[in-house]
């Protein structure tokens, strides 16, 4: 590579992240701009709402209502709530400004950080040239950076029309750091290895970062399913959250995030790669029966993408080294997937349902298509996201829709294009080590079945599952679990990973 | 190829085996052609993926948009009200605003008939939500392409106040009172009691006007006169002696001993002896062919659904198969199987009053859309009069000659205005939950103001309450 190349390769990689930066600058300026009149509307009508239930309070009392009369009770309630909304909404612009600073500083230090290391790259490698990392990675993962970053951006302005908290900023920085560990500890894991080997006993000698990497993701899986199970607690009509002190945690979230790290250190061993499969399987029907039937499909799509790998002529792996089996497995699961659609009826309910939403006014499927038409490909605007405001779980399992509905089209668009890159950049080439591939894959397929469950699902072409969109709906657990997957992500695409095998044995 | 190992060592005593399939780490023995096709396989692969992206980001946009286009049909004017909060302006005949934004203040009497929301289908809101709102979307700026302001349906109904003052007559009795003006078909009210309360979970949302069928008691006798009249069987004489045998051995009731009398006096005095053998004589094909023309669904012959600015009223139903049967006889003179629209009666009242034929009634003057600027742009729709002939303009005459006779010399009239020229009563006896109940109706026309009306009160069989119903409208309505 000539070494004008070489420059242009390095600056497209910062241009991306530069014009990532300024659009979430961008982005916030424009927000905070509009959303100013839109808060003081909305205290003014919270405003009215305490003295109109304080009035008909005072009615009560006059009536000699007691305290244990529902009137009284859902009146109080009422007023404390939106008390407490007054509370949110005088401080979300604060909040909002420090959680776009937040995503900025990601992105510069990002670049700074791909920058030195790029730098000084060359002195320390022994295997990868310049060329490749200039060529070939350092665009690859300033774009899936990018990309990150103006989702994430995007998702805490959608969230702050509706509702922000500085509770969520502690989340995102969580998240983010969460997303980093898995980062390290997915990068590191060869070093992690040697290491221990130096300073363990000669009993555990055997015992392989490989092995650690498969165990730990089972039991996890499994101790998470149980909790969720005995200690769930039920919302919605589902028994997907335990709650831990005072807020609620959807453990279905990090299943997945443990059944990619499973699937991946299932490499090069058959009984490993059964039992991950089983694994899915009971994850899938727990799930199912915890009526959580989104993340039952993801899972499902999950282990058909790992399946549908091995019929692949140029990736043929070593785990199931009998094309007949991966077959018969197939057959399986689809099976399995029938039969649990059919004894479970809730899920049926829903795909039965799908179609005819706007028979029905009240569902939240024909408030969000009615709100996508009055919008048209402009969108409602800021000023008139007031008209969506009670439409249900609308910045979760109808983020993408109602992100199109504020915004309109065009945001849309935007969106589908930064999904794309996160989900493309990882699987564009086979020159990963095949145990990375095996994540980055799962991450992919991850994303793209909960971006079309999510944007087709609230518009009623498929079934409503109620699943977020990566990144960009509310929900601590799913933010989580998506930035783990980055960081999965980042690690399997970093150049020294290259150079680095984790032992197969 | 399945894949290449480059690289085979021992260290620590585990097998390290590199694998790669890149042509990034394509290894230095591999010849220069095997790199080249490498390259151009890595290439289309790499096309594949994003070939795929675009295919996924083009299906959710192309299916959403799809699906919202076929949304767009079930967009109701409910749903525009409640995205812009501009919602139609109703007046009544003077101007005054009575509707305006379907809260409780400006709801009162109209409730039923101006409908809200889809729980009163049969309603004008609801069955001219078309014209109310706007329909042109605009595929780029969605409904913000919408009117600023309200469009307006002028009715032609009485004021609120005077509909008020008619209704508190009721005294708090469910029932319902229809009043048009037979030359124009302008309908003055078509209230129903207990009215609509959008406060209230259980409200009531059938306006009885339009959707409820009464037993019709004496009133039924009008319609018996007009067969009679048609087939020359009034001129006979017959004898009351306070009650009537058939052959059958059924006794048929009357409501006093009214010896030999004639058929205006039995029109008068209501007497169902005289009516009874009356309908003995009648010819059952004749007048079976009269009633269909009169618009009665006989022997529960479907009728196509009569609709009066799209909004439908249900129909007449008579039963008669054997005119000399008691069950037939008794439906007839107006208890039995009989059940009348109140809309329709006062329809037939009116054609007997006007030569055989009645305007069709009608709720709506205009509707016009003020925000367009040419002034013949802005009338949406307005109001036509057209005639249902009911009857030839002779045995029209005739049954109103004897009509008025009955009405001027034999009937008691102890309370009852000077301006009403044509009045029946009627009371029916209704059976509800085991008990009996009683239900007056009364079927009138003034002629001063060219108006029929049908009035009735529930529950109740004082004579006084529903004549000051019908003073009160006598003098409600406007005079030509």
């Amino acid at each position: 590579m000539h070494k004008s190349e070489k420059l242009t390769t390095k600056a497209f990689g910062f241009f991306i992240l530069i014009a990532a930066a300024v659009f979430v600058i961008m982005l916030m300026l424009f927000t905070i701009n509009k959303l100013a009149p839109v808060t003081k509307s909305r205290i003014e009508d919270c405003n009215s709402r305490i003295t109109d239930f304080n009035a008909s309070l005072e009615q009560y009392e006059k009536e000699g209502l007691d305290e244990n009369n529902e009137n009284v009770k859902f009146a109080k309630g009422r007023v404390e709530l939106y008390t407490n909304r007054i509370k949110m909404l005088e401080n979300r612009e604060k909040s909002y400004t420090l959680s776009m600073a937040f995503v900025v500083c990601i992105l510069t230090v990002a670049a700074a950080f791909q920058y030195i290391k790029t730098a000084t790259f060359r002195r320390r490698s022994i295997y990868t040239s310049e060329e490749e990392i200039c060529g070939y990675y350092y665009p690859k993962i300033s774009a899936l950076l990018a990309a990150f970053g103006i989702l994430m951006a995007i998702g805490i302005t959608y969230r702050t029309i509706f509702s922000i908290e500085l509770f969520d900023l502690l989340m995102l920085v969580g998240a983010v750091f969460v997303g980093f560990v898995f980062f390290l500890i997915y990068r590191r894991a060869p070093y992690i290895e040697a290491k221990l080997k130096k300073r363990r006993l000669k009993k555990f000698k055997k015992i392989t970062m490989a092995d650690i990497l498969f165990f730990l993701p089972v039991v996890g899986v499994l101790m998470l399913l149980a909790v969720n199970v005995l200690f769930g607690v039920e919302y919605n009509g589902s028994m997907l959250w335990i709650s831990i002190g005072g807020t609620t945690i959807q453990p279905g979230e990090f299943v997945k995030v443990l059944l990619i790290i499973l699937f991946a250190s299932s490499y090069g061993k058959m009984w490993r790669a059964v039992v991950s499969v089983f694994t899915a399987g009971a994850a899938f029907l727990v799930l199912l029966y915890l009526k959580d039937l989104g993340t039952g499909l993801v899972i499902f799509a999950m282990v058909i993408v790992l399946l549908l790998l091995q019929l692949d002529n140029k990736m043929s792996f070593s785990i199931f080294e009998n094309r007949k089996l991966v077959i018969l497995l197939m057959v399986l699961a689809v099976c399995f997937f029938v039969v649990a659609m059919a004894l479970f009826p809730h899920a049926r309910e829903r795909i039965e349902n799908v179609g005819n939403a706007m028979e029905n006014t009240e569902r939240q499927q024909a408030e969000m298509l009615r709100a996508l038409i009055f919008g048209g490909l402009g969108g409602l605007g800021l000023e008139n996201s007031n008209y969506i405001i009670n439409i249900f779980s609308i910045n979760s399992d109808m983020a993408i829709a109602g992100l199109t509905a504020v915004f309109g089209v065009g945001m849309l668009l935007i969106v589908l294009l930064c999904y794309s890159v996160i989900i493309v950049v990882p699987v564009r080439k086979y020159s990963l080590h095949r145990q990375f591939y095996f994540a980055a894959s799962q991450v992919s397929i991850v994303l793209v079945v909960q971006v079309i469950l999510n944007a087709l699902g609230s518009v009623d072409v498929l079934p409503f599952t109620g699943i977020v969109a990566p990144f960009i709906s509310d929900g601590g657990s799913a933010l989580v679990s998506f930035c783990a997957m980055i960081g999965i992500v980042l690690a399997t695409l970093h150049p020294q990973i290259k150079s680095l095998e984790v032992s197969g044995r | 190829m399945k894949y290449s190992i480059t690289e085979k060592s021992k260290k620590d005593d585990e097998k390290i085996v590199r694998i790669s399939l890149s042509d990034d780490a394509t290894p230095s023995y591999v010849s220069g052609s095997k790199k080249k096709r490498r390259r151009r396989e890595s290439v289309k692969r790499e096309w594949k993926f994003v070939i795929l992206a675009l295919v996924l980001i083009l299906s959710i946009i192309m299916g959403s948009v799809i699906r919202v286009n076929n949304a767009v049909d079930y967009i109701t004017y409910d749903d525009i009200k409640g995205f812009n909060n501009l919602s139609a302006v109703i007046t009544d005949r003077f101007d005054q605003l009575i509707y305006e934004d379907g809260s409780v203040n400006n709801y009162k009497i109209f409730g039923n008939l101006i409908g809200q929301g889809e729980s009163i289908e049969n309603s004008l809101i609801n069955k001219h939500s078309d014209k109310l709102m706007s329909d042109d979307i605009n595929p780029l700026l969605g409904y913000r392409s919408l009117e600023t302001e309200s469009r307006i349906m002028k009715t032609t109904l009485l004021s609120e106040e005077s509909q008020q003052e008619l209704a508190d007559l009721f005294k708090k009795k469910n029932g319902c009172c229809f009043a048009y003006n037979y030359e124009t078909g302008e309908v003055y009210t078509a209230f129903s009691l207990p009215q609509f309360n959008p406060n209230q979970q259980n409200s009531e949302y059938i306006n009885r006007c339009l959707n409820s069928v009464y037993i019709p008691g004496s009133t039924m006798k009008i319609i018996t006169s007009i067969l009679a009249v048609a087939q020359g069987k009034e001129n006979k004489k017959y004898k009351c002696e306070g009650s009537y045998t058939l052959s059958s051995g059924k006794v048929i009731d009357c409501t006093g001993y009214h010896g030999k009398i004639s058929f205006t006096e039995a029109i008068g005095k209501s007497c169902n002896c005289y009516f009874a053998q009356l309908i003995m004589s009648l010819d059952l094909d004749e007048s079976l062919e009269l009633l269909n023309q009169l618009g009665f669904s006989v022997n529960n012959k479907k009728l196509p659904t009569v609709k009066m600015d799209e909004l439908s009223r249900k129909n007449s139903a008579v039963e008669m198969t054997n005119l000399s049967s008691f069950n037939n006889i008794w439906g007839l003179i107006g208890q039995g199987k009989s059940r009348v629209n109140p809309i329709h009666m006062a329809q037939v009242a009116a054609a007997v009053v006007n030569g055989g034929k009645a305007a069709e009634p009608h709720f709506i003057t205009s509707i016009t859309n003020p925000n367009k600027t040419k002034p013949e742009k802005q009338i949406i729709h307005t109001a036509t009069t057209k005639y249902t002939e009911f009857m030839s303009p002779e045995l029209a005459e005739d049954t109103a000659e004897y009509w008025k006779k009955a009405v001027d010399n034999h009937y008691d009239l102890k309370g009852m205005s000077d301006r009403i020229t044509y009045a029946k009563t009627g009371t029916a006896q209704v059976e509800i939950n085991g008990r009996l109940r009683e239900n007056k109706l009364l079927l009138g026309v003034i002629e001063s103001s060219k108006t029929a009306f049908y009035i009735v009160v529930e529950n109740s069989s004082s004579a006084p309450q529903i004549f000051s119903i019908a003073n009160k409208l006598s003098e409600l309505l406007p005079t030509n």
